[in-house]
């Protein structure tokens, strides 16, 4: 009997009503370990398969040719009367709408084949306890420990099919750790909370992870209330030093250009006449520690990379075929990785002046849209006259369009969730409340 | 009014599952199985397009429970497999207990005898409505959106409805629930020289078309906020009288004491509440719940999914702190009750301790009497979104949108975002004006850090308090 993918792809090749269609499957097995201190708390197990299937009915000609689409989700073990009545059900709504016309994928270059990954041909319970060996390798360092850790390791397998002759798979793993932090004892004990993904078993990275955040929550145990440190710039390190560009990415969406919400247009500097680091942004596909890379998009488009920032210029934008289309623009795809390049001065030298270094904020907001960020700091370092201090408390706020040609980046970069960053981002405009 | 139908999926497959339940059950101390079968619809409108695809929540799957000696893990599948569906469930569940030998041994889960079923009701079915009306009513709202304002460079609208429906079954439960929760949202997106500011409304309830009637009334003020953005200034830092409205007031109860009190804390040791249970918390004048029973929105549900009948828990009560909130696992380690409370993402996620409806209870102050009260301070209106610190009861806030009063009236002058922090029982023991409003929203989502999100609605009365605004 066939399964329930190639079911609906034979509804789909038979389907009336339909000018085009669209089927991602994707098939995972997961594996999950959970702890409370060192001692396992359970086992789970997941084998799990989607069926995503977008419907496209046309209209006009010309010029005024439109394309309407529906998504629609196909559940596994699907009856053949539930797919016909799914797929009935897409072409009708989709039927209803007058979209500007875009086209699908189209079969031609193969994206590049990605390297074997180590976690591949291994038993996902040997490969996990060896994540959980290199997260604990440090555990107790200092009096600190680790609370809790939640492993996750999942293996899936992709394959896009269109209308149009595109077939293309690709399997990838991806890792996740959250883990919490403790140290002191008793009502002065602290904590802190830590996530990461992972493509491949860096034991080494995912060790000395966990061995930063025990000192860092030694840090916070030792912190002091944060005093006013008014007219110091911000300093934010690792992830928090990359979230700030998603204002960037999300503004280089050829979505948002067309929708006429983004804040940078084609050709745009985004700096200005400050002294700051001009931004140099390439979106990419895929990196190897990276878990949010494939080879290709949702529309089975192979992903290259694309410079999108030359100088603190625009000069392309992140545009998945519709958009590219809308716009007459060049696709690139749906680039969901960035590597942003280093700036002019060593992290050391950005650190040798007075600031606030905010390593750990309660939760770090930054608004796509407007740029507004901030959060409510759990733990920061205060250098100021030569002295270098562990604060809490108090909040952050700013907005990036105030400190826009100003921004300053370290030399150094380093992977993280989102592709490569610089180690550290200055931003002088910001208001730092101190605590209560 | 119209009920929500059964899932003819799960309904065909109950017999089949409840032999699996029974075959497989004599090798385990206890065993059950959570079938899930979940469609939603999303509509949304922008100035350019129009979108229509299933929801992002639609799910159907099966998780599969087993305890033996104490140790507990679960295997979770998409599809039932063909054959002897006792010895294949029986396979992975042994596997999974091998890998997992020297795991915590909890006490026997409970399996008393319960046999119910529940249905919702709605007003008007979204799944039998053309999807053309549902958009063009959307359109309508957000051309209004766009109407209002010249400063308006993007408006959406966006509708989603759910219809869940699970099947429970263990050695002695069989339960069953159907029912419909809607959620829309209106946002503007507002531009002067190179400042852009968004804003936006929400609706939600356990509701179907009839969530949609109250958009046109909102397109106005959405934009007029969005716009009132663009002139904002941020608040001098320092502490100020502030009055949260309903919806602040349940950010508050959700990241203060809800997550606060999820006992899966507790069994981590990461919660400070558990020092303080029996003990005053917050002022005299406030009581706080959580339920899935007793009041209807996003949160509301017959039983969790774990099977555990849901309740209404007295978190607060006037200003002591005396119940938390429990999934299975956690009640078992710490000896107590259940709360139904034990809840996943979907039937591929783990049951954690999770809130529902959270929320502050009303009291008997009037709104213009707070305003009255405030010297120099902020009506806190609008949220952008919320984090807890259950072990250093440490509270971020972050509200969009905030009002100035002085000397006991509104001035007019807008801020946001504004960032709200302070100690947990410092801001709940400084609130001296509860008022007699009450009103819930579940248009957002829950999370566990950043995962594991789940439906809940919050909310509550005015209160007048004191926070930390920077």
């Amino acid at each position: 009997m066939m399964n329930t993918v190639e079911r609906t792809l034979a509804a789909l090749r038979a389907l009336p009503g339909a000018d085009a269609w669209k089927l991602v499957e994707l098939r995972a097995e997961r594996n999950e370990r959970y702890y409370i201190g060192r001692v396992p708390e359970t086992a789970r197990a997941v084998s799990k398969t989607d069926c995503d299937v977008s419907v496209y009915v046309d209209s006009g000609e010309g010029e005024s040719r439109t394309r309407g689409e529906c998504a629609v989700k196909i559940a596994d073990g699907a009856s053949d009367a539930e797919i016909a009545a799914a797929l009935s059900r897409a072409v009708s709504t989709a039927a209803g709408m007058r979209n500007p016309w875009f086209p699908l994928a189209e079969p031609g270059s193969a994206a590049p084949v990605p390297p074997p990954n180590p976690f591949e041909g291994v038993d996902p319970a040997v490969s996990l306890e060896g994540l959980r060996a290199a997260l604990y390798r440090h555990d107790g360092e200092g009096g600190a420990s680790i609370n809790s850790l939640e492993l996750f390791l999942s293996r899936t397998a992709t394959r896009v099919v269109n209308s149009s002759g595109v077939d293309v798979s690709w399997t990838a793993w991806s890792g996740h750790c959250e883990f919490v932090v403790n140290a002191g004892a008793g009502r002065d004990q602290v904590e802190l909370w830590t996530e990461r993904d992972f493509a491949v078993p860096d034991h080494e990275a995912l060790a000395a992870l966990a061995r930063a955040r025990l000192a860092a929550a030694r840090d916070r145990l030792a912190a002091v209330p944060t005093p006013d440190c008014e007219g110091l710039p911000l300093v934010l390190a690792g992830e928090l030093a990359g979230e700030i560009f998603a204002y960037y990415k999300a503004n280089l969406s050829a979505q948002a250009v067309y929708e006429r919400r983004a804040a940078f247009a084609l050709g745009e500097d985004t700096g200005g006449p400050g002294d700051g680091d001009r931004l140099e942004l390439e979106a990419l596909g895929s990196m190897p520690h990276a878990a949010l890379g494939a080879p290709y998009d949702a529309d089975g488009f192979p992903l290259g990379s694309a410079r999108c920032v030359v100088d603190g210029r625009v000069e392309r934008l992140v545009a998945p075929l519709k958009y590219a289309r809308y716009l007459g623009l060049e696709p690139t795809g749906s680039l969901r990785l960035f590597r942003l390049a280093g700036g002019r001065e060593t992290a050391a030298a950005l650190r040798s002046r007075d600031h606030v270094e905010v390593v750990d904020f309660s939760d770090f907001f930054v608004d796509p849209t407007g740029g507004d960020f901030g959060g409510e700091i759990r733990l920061a370092y205060l250098v100021r006259d030569g002295r270098r201090v562990a604060v809490t408390g108090g909040s952050v706020t700013g907005t990036v369009p105030a400190n826009r040609g100003r921004i300053r980046l370290s030399a150094e970069t380093e992977a993280k969730t989102l592709g490569v960053s610089p180690v550290l981002c200055l931003l002088p405009a910001v208001t730092v409340s101190k605590a209560t | 009014m119209p009920e929500c139908g059964e899932s003819r999926f799960l309904a065909e497959r109950a017999a089949r599952l409840r032999e699996a339940v029974d075959g497989a059950g004599s090798r385990y101390d206890y065993l059950s199985v959570l079938g899930t079968d979940s469609t939603g619809l999303g509509f949304g409108a922008t100035p350019r397009e129009k979108r229509a695809e299933d929801s992002r929540w639609s799910e159907r799957g099966f998780v599969f429970r087993a305890q033996k000696d104490g140790r507990v893990v679960e295997w979770a599948t998409s599809s039932l497999p063909e054959g002897d569906l006792a010895a294949l469930v029986a396979e992975r569940l042994d596997a999974l207990l091998a890998s997992a030998a020297g795991a915590r041994r909890y006490p026997p889960i409970s399996d008393e005898k319960v046999e119910a079923a529940w249905r919702s009701g709605f007003e008007r079915d979204p799944f039998a409505e053309d999807p053309e009306r549902v958009l063009a009513t959307l359109d309508a709202a957000r051309k209004a959106v766009a109407a209002a304002s010249d400063e308006i460079v993007f408006s959406t609208a966006r509708a989603e409805f759910m219809r869940v429906a699970k099947l429970f079954v263990s050695r002695n439960r069989t339960l069953s629930q159907s029912f419909v929760w809607g959620q829309a949202y209106l946002v503007a997106v507002a531009r002067r020289g190179d400042v852009t500011k968004s804003a936006h409304e929400s609706f939600s309830g356990l509701k179907g078309l009839e969530l949609l009637d109250a958009l046109a009334a909102k397109a106005a003020p959405v934009a007029e906020e969005a716009s009132a953005l663009l002139g904002a200034g941020g608040v001098e830092p320092g502490e100020y009288d502030v009055i949260l409205t309903p919806a602040i007031s349940g950010l508050l109860a959700h990241e203060a004491f809800g997550h606060g009190v999820e006992m899966d804390m507790f069994v981590k040791g990461r919660a400070l509440a558990a020092e303080y249970l029996g003990k005053s918390v917050a002022s005299p004048i406030v009581d706080m719940y959580d339920g899935a029973k007793g009041v209807d929105e996003c949160g509301t549900y017959l039983f969790d999914d774990e099977g555990v009948l849901s309740t209404r828990t007295l978190v607060i009560d006037r200003g002591r702190l005396v119940a938390g909130l429990s999934d299975l696992q956690s009640a078992l380690a710490l000896g107590a009750a259940p709360t139904g409370n034990g809840r996943r993402e979907a039937f591929d996620h783990k049951a954690y301790a999770r809130m529902t409806n959270t929320y502050f209870a009303p009291g008997t102050s009037r709104l213009e009497d707070m305003v009255a009260a405030v010297r120099r301070g902020w009506l806190l209106e609008k949220m952008a979104s919320g984090m807890e610190d259950p072990k250093n009861w440490g509270i971020q806030l972050v509200v969009s949108l905030a009002r100035e009063i002085r000397d006991g009236k509104l001035t007019g002058r807008v801020a946001g975002p504004v960032v709200c922090s302070g100690y947990v029982p410092d801001v709940l023991s400084a609130i001296d004006m509860v008022s007699s409003d009450f009103a819930l929203s579940g248009s957002g989502y829950c999370g566990k850090g950043h995962k594991e999100y789940v439906k809940v609605s919050a909310g509550g009365p005015y209160l007048k308090t004191k926070m930390r605004l920077g």
